[in-house]
C-alpha cells in the first residue's frame, strides 16, 4: 500500500532546496494564505472576487500536487465525498417539506451522482445526465411546482403517508440488499484458496525480496492450483489462471544472484500478482472479467475513447433498442403535448 | 484494499434506491413521489455502471443511457398528467385520488396539521439584467 | 384419376362440406342471394362423382375400401376415417346425391328473399355432406358421427324459422325424439365393439360377432341398433317427431324428412343384414313393428287435412314397409337378399315420388300464400297446371298404380313378406304382416288420392292469403319479388299490391321450381319399370355387395325375383278401390265423406287426433319426467344452492375483514408491495 509517508525521505534544510523539492506544496499554502486574508471582512471592501479566484486556485493545485503525490487515494476520498453527498441530498430530498427545496436537493444528489459516474469511467453519461436531469428535467419540475404551488406549503407536504410502514419497509429492503452483497463478496467463492492467496499477499509484503519465504509461498501457491482443479468455475477464468500461473513462475525461482533492482522489479511483481489473485478470489469467478486486468487493480478497463465506444455499441449491438428509444421519445413528446393540452377542467369530471 | 471495490458503488446504488422508494411511498406531493422514482432510477444506473466498470463491458452505460431515455419520457408525461390532475383539483396532494376503493370503505381525510401554514419561502433567485441603480450610501463608522 | 374410386371417393362428402363452409363463412356478407351456389356446385359435382363410382362398382371396384387418416387412437381402439364403397353405397349416394341437388336447385327459387338464405344452404350443404358421409363409412364410429350430424342438420332446418313457436318446438321434438333412438344405436354399438374384440369396422364387426356363442349378445345388439333406426326412420313409437317436422321449409321435408335422412335407419338395418339375418325373432320384431307403423300411419292419413302431414304420414307408412321388407329377410328361406334388396329399391323409388310430391306441396304451398290446409283451397289443376301433372305422377306412384315406379317396389316387398308367411316359427306373425300391409296398400292409395282429389279437383278455390303473400316470378311482379321473400308468417312484411289480382297462370311457380319437379316426376314414372322388372338393380345389388362382401350367410344362392302374380293383382286391386273410392268421395259425391266420417265417428276422431299418441306419451313421459324434473329444481333450488351459498359466504367473511386493505391510496398499495418484496427478499437470503 502506498501511503501519504511511505515515500518520506530525508531533507536538506536549506532554503533553495527547501524551495527545489517543496514548491508545489508551498503554492497552494501561500495563495490559500492570500485568498483568506482577502476574503476576511473589514472596514474597506475589497470585490471577493479576486479572493475566491485566489482561493479556488489554492485548492485546485493543492489538489494536483495531492494526486501526483499519493496516487490511488484521490479516488477514494472523492468517492465518498460523491457518495456521502449523494445520500446526504437524498435523504434532504425526501424530508423537505418545501418541494423547492426538495427538487434542489434532487439536483444536488444527481451533481453527486454524476461525480461517481465519472469515478466509474463513464464520462459521456456524467454530462449527459447532468445535461438531462439537472438541466432539463429538475427546471421543468420547478416551473410545475412554481406553476401549481402558489399557495404555500400544504397540508399534503407537512404529512407524511404511513412513515413508520414506509421506512421499515425500505429498510428491510436495504438490509436484504445489503445481506445479498455481504454474502456475495465477503464470503468468497472458495474459502480455501482465498485464504491461501491471502497468505500469499501476507507474504509478499516485504521490504525485501530475500526476506521472502519462497517454500513456503510455493506451498500456498500448490494449495490455490489444487482448489482451482476442485471447481470448473476457476478453470475455465482464464484471467485467474493467467495470475496463478505468473506467480509461480516468479516464485520458481528465488532470484538471489540477480542484482538490486531486479530483485526490487521481482518482488513487486510477486506483489502486485498475489496482491491481484486475492482480490479476483474474493469475487464470484462469474465476476471476474475474462479480458485484461490491470495489474494493480481488481477494476476492469474500459475502452479509453469512452463516447466512441459506446456509440459504436449503440449503433451495433443495441441499433433496434436505439431506434424503439427514439419512437419512445417521439411518442411521448406527442403524449404530452396531448395530455396536458387539454385546456378546460370539465374534461376530467 | 487500495482501490474501491465494487460493493462500495452498490451499496451507494442501494441506499439511493431504498431512500427514493422511501420517498415515493410516504410523500404526498405527486411532484415529489415523481422526483423520489427519479431517484430510485440514479440508485438503479449506478449500480449498473458499477457493474459496467468492474466486468469492463460498455453494456452497462448503453442501458444506463436507455434509463436516461425513459426517464425524459417519463418526465414529460409524468408532468403532463400531474398538470392534469392538478387542474382537476386544485392541489398536488395524490391522497385525494382514492375512488379506486371498495365502495363500502370510509374515504380516509387527513387530520390538518398543527403547524401553522406559513407561505412557502421562495428561493432567492438571483435577478437577470442589471440591477436598477440605488442611492448611494455612505458609512461612517 | 377416375379409374380408382379411391381417389375421389373422399370428395364426395368434402365438396358438400366445403360448399357448406364458404356458405358458413361468406354467405351472410357477401353471397347473399347467390348463397346456394356453392350449395349446388357441390351436390351436383359429388352427384357426377357418385354416378362415377357406381360405374366403377359396376366395373368391379365392388369392394374398396379408402382409410388414410386416423381419426382417434385410445388403447387398443383405432378408428379411421375409413369410407367404403359397394353396390349398396353407390346406390344410397346416387339417391342422395341426385335427389339433393334437384331439390337445392328447387330451394334456391323456393327460398329466394328470405333472410336466412344463406343459413338454409348452408345446412343444406352440411346435410349433403353428412348424409353422403354416412352412407360412404365404413366403421361404425364414423357412421354414428355422421348420423348425428343429419341430425343435427334436421334440427337446424325443421327449426329454420325459429322465431315461429311452433317450428322451434317442432326441431326440439325431432331432435330429442331421435336421441332417444340414438341413444339406441349407441348402445348397440358398444355390445358390438365389445363382442367383436373391440373393433368397429364392418368386416371385422361382421365376420367376429357372427360367431354363434355371441347371438345372446347380439340379439340385444341388433334390438339395439334397430332402436336407432326406429329413432331416425321415425316407427312406432317414436314416429311422432316426423309429422311435426313439417313445420321445415317444404325442400328440407323432401330432402331430409322424405327422401334421405329419414331412410338412414332403413339403410343401417341394411348394411347390417349379416348380422339382423341371425337372429330371426329379432327380424320377426322389426316386421312387425314395420308392419305397425305402417297400418298405423296410414290411418292416421285417411283424416288429416294438412297436406304436408298427409305426405309426413305416408312417409312413416312407406318407411314401415322398408322395415317390413328388412325384418322378412329369413335366411333360411332364402329370402335375405331379397328381402333387402326389395327393401331398399323402394327407398329409391319412395325417394324419387316422395320428394316429388313434397316439392309440389312446396310448390301448392308457394303459390297459396303459405296455406297448407286442404279444406281452404281446392280445384287447383287449372291453376298450378305443371305442379298438378307432376303431382298426379307421384301420386299414382306412390298408390302403386300399376307399371309405375311404386308398383314395382311395393309388390317386391309384398311377394317377400308373402314369402316368409310360411314355414317357420313366425310364420303367423308374418301372415298377419303381410294383410296388414296389403290393407296399407288400399289405404295408401285412398290418403294420397283423397289429398290429391281435395286439391287439385272439385270447385276452384284460392284462399285470400295467395293473393296477399303471392309473389311471382313474372317480370312485372319484381319489386314484390326483390322484398318480400318467401312469405313466412312473421317473416312478412305487408304487402304492396294486395288489390292486384294477377292473372291465374301467376300462381305457378317459377321454371326453377318445375323443372325439379319434371325431372322427379320422370324419375317416378320410370325408375322402377327401368329397375325393376328387368333386374337391374337386384343383380347390381348381388353381385357387388352380397356376394362380395363379408357376412352374408349364403351370397352364392343366386336371387330369384319372386313375381307372385296373385298378390300383384291383388295389392292392384286394393290400390284401385282405394284410388276410386277417393274419386267417389271427394269428386263424384262430396257428401260420401261426411257419411263416412259420421257412420265410423269413432275411428274417425282417432285417426285425426293421431290414435292420441301424443298425448299419449306426454302423459307417459313427458309429465313425469317434468314432475321429476320440478323436484330436482326443488331440491337444486334449496339444498344444492343453499350449500354452495353457505359455501360462499366463507369468503365473504373473509372479504370483508380485509376491505379496508382496499382505500384507494396508491401509496398504501405501493407500501404493501414493497414490504411484500421486502419479506420475499429476506426469505430468499435466509432459506
Amino acid at each position: 500500500m502506498t501511503s501519504l509517508f511511505a515515500q518520506a525521505r530525508p531533507v536538506s534544510l536549506s532554503v533553495d532546496a527547501i524551495l527545489r523539492d517543496h514548491w508545489a506544496v508551498l503554492v497552494p499554502v501561500l495563495l490559500g494564505a492570500a485568498a483568506l486574508l482577502l476574503l476576511l471582512p473589514r472596514a474597506r471592501r475589497i470585490s471577493p472576487v479576486a479572493g475566491g479566484l485566489l482561493g479556488g486556485a489554492a485548492l485546485a493545485l493543492a489538489g494536483l500536487w495531492w494526486i501526483n503525490r499519493v496516487g490511488p487515494l484521490p479516488e477514494i476520498v472523492l468517492f465518498y465525498v460523491f457518495a456521502g453527498l449523494a445520500v446526504l441530498g437524498a435523504t434532504l430530498m425526501i424530508v423537505q417539506s418545501n418541494p423547492v427545496y426538495a427538487a434542489l436537493s434532487f439536483a444536488l444528489v444527481i451533481l453527486a451522482s454524476c461525480g461517481l459516474f465519472l469515478l466509474l469511467a463513464a464520462p459521456l453519461l456524467m454530462a449527459a445526465t447532468i445535461i438531462i436531469y439537472a438541466g432539463a428535467i429538475v427546471v421543468t419540475f420547478l416551473f410545475v411546482i412554481m406553476l401549481a404551488q402558489q399557495a404555500g406549503v400544504s397540508n399534503a407536504d407537512l404529512l407524511s403517508r404511513e412513515p413508520f410502514l414506509a421506512v421499515l419497509a425500505g429498510f428491510v429492503l436495504l438490509i436484504a440488499l445489503v445481506g445479498v452483497y455481504d454474502r456475495t463478496f465477503d464470503k468468497p467463492f472458495n474459502r480455501d484458496a482465498y485464504d491461501a492467496a491471502q497468505k500469499l499477499h501476507a507474504l509478499s509484503r516485504t521490504p525485501k525480496l530475500e526476506d521472502v519465504d519462497f517454500p513456503a509461498a510455493l506451498k500456498l501457491a500448490d494449495a490455490i492450483d489444487e482448489q482451482f482443479g476442485k471447481q470448473e468455475e476457476f478453470s475455465k477464468n482464464k484471467v485467474l489462471q493467467n495470475f496463478l500461473v505468473n506467480l509461480r513462475t516468479e516464485l520458481s525461482d528465488s532470484g538471489l544472484e540477480l542484482d538490486e533492482s531486479q530483485k526490487q522489479r521481482k518482488l513487486e511483481k510477486i506483489h502486485d500478482h498475489a496482491n491481484s489473485l486475492s482480490g479476483l478470489l474474493r469475487l464470484h469467478p462469474l465476476l471476474v472479467p475474462e479480458e485484461g486486468t490491470s495489474a494493480n487493480q481488481v477494476n476492469a478497463v474500459l475502452p479509453r475513447e469512452n463516447v466512441r465506444a459506446i456509440g459504436k455499441m449503440m449503433f451495433t449491438e443495441y441499433l433496434l433498442a436505439f431506434e424503439l428509444a427514439g419512437v419512445l421519445l417521439l411518442v411521448a413528446t406527442i403524449g404530452a403535448i396531448v395530455i396536458a393540452g387539454r385546456r378546460s377542467t370539465e374534461d376530467l369530471k | 484494499m487500495s482501490s474501491l471495490a465494487l460493493e462500495n458503488y452498490l451499496i451507494v446504488g442501494a441506499l439511493l434506491f431504498v431512500l427514493g422508494m422511501i420517498g415515493f411511498l410516504t410523500r404526498r406531493n405527486m411532484i415529489i413521489m415523481f422526483l423520489s422514482a427519479e431517484l430510485m432510477l440514479q440508485g438503479v444506473s449506478i449500480n449498473l455502471l458499477a457493474f459496467s466498470r468492474f466486468r469492463g463491458h460498455l453494456g452497462g452505460q448503453a442501458l444506463v443511457m436507455f434509463i436516461l431515455t425513459v426517464a425524459a419520457c417519463e418526465a414529460a408525461i409524468a408532468l403532463a398528467m400531474i398538470l392534469v390532475l392538478y387542474r382537476s383539483r386544485r392541489t398536488l396532494d395524490v391522497s385525494v385520488w382514492q375512488d379506486l376503493r371498495e365502495p363500502t370503505v370510509d374515504p380516509i381525510l387527513d387530520p390538518e396539521p398543527d403547524l401553522p401554514i406559513a407561505p412557502a419561502p421562495m428561493p432567492k433567485l438571483t435577478p437577470s439584467g442589471v440591477e436598477p441603480k440605488q442611492p448611494h450610501e455612505t458609512s461612517h463608522v | 384419376m377416375f379409374d380408382d374410386p379411391q381417389s375421389y371417393l373422399w370428395l364426395i362428402p368434402f365438396l358438400p362440406l366445403l360448399g357448406s363452409a364458404i356458405i358458413a363463412v361468406f354467405g351472410k356478407k357477401f353471397l347473399r342471394g347467390w348463397s346456394h351456389v356453392p350449395c349446388i356446385v357441390g351436390a351436383v359435382a359429388a352427384c357426377g362423382l357418385s354416378v362415377l363410382a357406381m360405374t366403377a362398382v359396376q366395373s368391379g371396384h365392388d369392394n374398396v375400401v379408402w382409410r388414410s387418416l386416423t381419426w382417434f387412437q385410445a388403447g387398443d381402439v383405432d378408428v379411421k376415417l375409413s369410407l367404403r364403397l359397394d353396390a349398396l353405397t353407390a346406390v344410397m349416394l346416387v339417391t342422395v346425391t341426385f335427389i339433393g341437388s334437384w331439390i337445392a336447385i328447387y330451394a334456391s327459387s323456393y327460398m329466394h328473399g328470405d333472410p336466412g338464405y344463406h343459413r338454409f344452404f348452408a345446412a343444406v350443404s352440411l346435410f349433403l355432406a353428412s348424409m353422403t358421409g354416412l352412407v360412404l363409412a365404413n366403421n361404425f364410429i364414423v357412421l354414428y358421427a355422421c348420423w348425428e350430424g343429419v341430425g343435427l342438420c334436421s334440427y337446424l332446418l325443421v327449426g329454420f324459422w325459429f322465431a315461429k313457436p311452433s317450428a322451434a318446438a317442432a326441431a326440439r321434438k325431432a331432435f330429442l325424439v331421435t336421441r332417444l333412438g340414438d341413444i339406441g344405436l349407441f348402445l348397440g354399438i358398444l355390445i358390438l365393439w365389445s363382442i367383436s374384440g373391440y373393433s368397429l369396422e364392418y368386416d371385422v364387426v361382421f365376420r367376429l360377432a357372427a360367431a354363434p356363442e355371441h347371438r345372446d349378445l347380439l340379439a340385444w345388439a341388433c334390438v339395439f341398433l334397430f332402436l336407432g333406426a326406429v329413432g331416425k326412420s321415425a316407427q312406432f313409437p317414436l314416429h311422432v317427431w316426423l309429422p311435426d317436422a313439417m313445420e321445415g321449409p317444404s325442400p328440407v321435408s323432401a330432402l331430409i324428412h322424405a327422401a334421405t335422412m329419414v331412410t338412414a335407419g332403413v339403410y343401417l338395418v341394411a348394411r347390417c343384414t349379416p348380422l339382423f339375418q341371425l337372429v330371426p325373432d329379432v327380424q320377426a320384431y322389426v316386421a312387425v313393428t314395420g308392419a305397425f307403423t305402417a297400418l298405423l300411419a296410414g290411418t292416421i292419413a285417411l283424416t288429416q287435412t294438412d297436406l304436408k302431414r298427409v305426405l309426413a304420414y305416408s312417409t312413416v307408412s312407406q318407411l314401415g314397409y322398408m322395415f317390413l321388407a328388412l325384418g322378412s329377410g329369413l335366411m333360411y328361406k332364402n329370402l335375405a337378399a331379397y328381402a333387402v334388396a326389395a327393401a331398399i329399391f323402394h327407398l329409391v323409388t319412395h325417394a324419387f315420388f316422395k320428394a316429388l310430391l313434397f316439392l309440389g306441396a312446396g310448390s301448392v304451398m308457394h303459390a297459396m300464400g303459405d296455406v297448407i290446409d286442404m279444406r281452404r283451397f281446392s280445384g287447383l289443376r287449372k291453376v298450378l297446371p305443371t305442379t298438378h301433372w307432376t303431382f298426379l305422377i307421384g301420386s299414382a306412384a306412390l298408390a302403386g298404380f300399376p307399371l309405375l315406379s311404386g308398383f314395382w317396389s311395393k309388390d317386391e316387398i309384398l311377394a317377400v313378406v308373402h314369402g316368409a308367411s310360411s314355414d317357420n316359427p313366425h310364420a303367423a306373425i308374418y301372415f298377419f304382416c303381410f294383410l296388414a300391409a296389403m290393407v296399407t296398400a288400399g289405404m295408401t292409395a285412398f290418403y294420397t288420392f283423397r289429398a290429391y282429389f281435395m286439391t287439385f279437383w272439385g270447385p276452384e278455390k284460392i284462399p285470400q292469403e295467395a293473393y296477399s303473400h303471392h309473389h311471382g316470378h313474372a317480370d312485372h311482379d319484381d319489386h314484390a319479388h326483390d322484398h318480400h321473400g318467401h312469405g313466412h308468417g312473421n317473416h312478412h312484411a305487408a304487402p304492396t299490391h294486395a288489390s292486384a289480382e294477377p292473372a291465374k297462370s301467376h300462381f305457378e311457380s317459377g321454371e326453377v321450381m318445375l323443372w325439379p319437379l319434371r325431372v322427379l316426376a320422370v324419375g317416378a314414372l320410370l325408375v322402377g319399370i327401368v329397375l325393376g322388372p328387368t333386374h337391374l338393380f337386384f343383380d347390381f345389388l348381388q353381385n357387388h355387395w352380397m356376394k362380395t362382401s363379408v357376412g352374408f350367410v349364403d351370397p352364392k344362392v343366386t336371387l330369384e325375383v319372386h313375381h307372385n302374380i296373385p298378390i300383384m293383382v291383388g295389392s292392384v286391386l286394393f290400390g284401385l278401390a282405394g284410388i276410386g273410392l277417393a274419386y267417389l268421395a271427394y269428386v263424384k259425391r262430396p257428401s260420401l265423406a261426411a257419411e263416412l266420417k259420421n257412420s265410423a265417428k269413432f275411428l274417425y276422431h282417432w285417426s285425426l287426433n293421431k290414435f292420441y299418441l301424443d298425448e299419449l306419451f306426454y302423459a307417459l313421459f313427458v309429465q313425469p319426467l317434468a314432475g321429476l324434473a320440478q323436484m330436482l329444481r326443488m331440491v337444486d333450488h334449496y339444498l344444492v344452492d343453499g350449500l354452495v351459498d353457505a359455501v360462499a359466504q366463507i369468503p365473504v367473511v373473509f372479504a370483508r375483514a380485509a376491505r379496508p386493505i382496499q382505500n384507494g391510496l396508491v401509496q398504501f398499495y405501493a407500501v404493501l408491495m414493497a414490504l411484500g418484496l421486502a419479506g420475499l427478499l429476506i426469505a430468499i437470503l435466509l432459506r
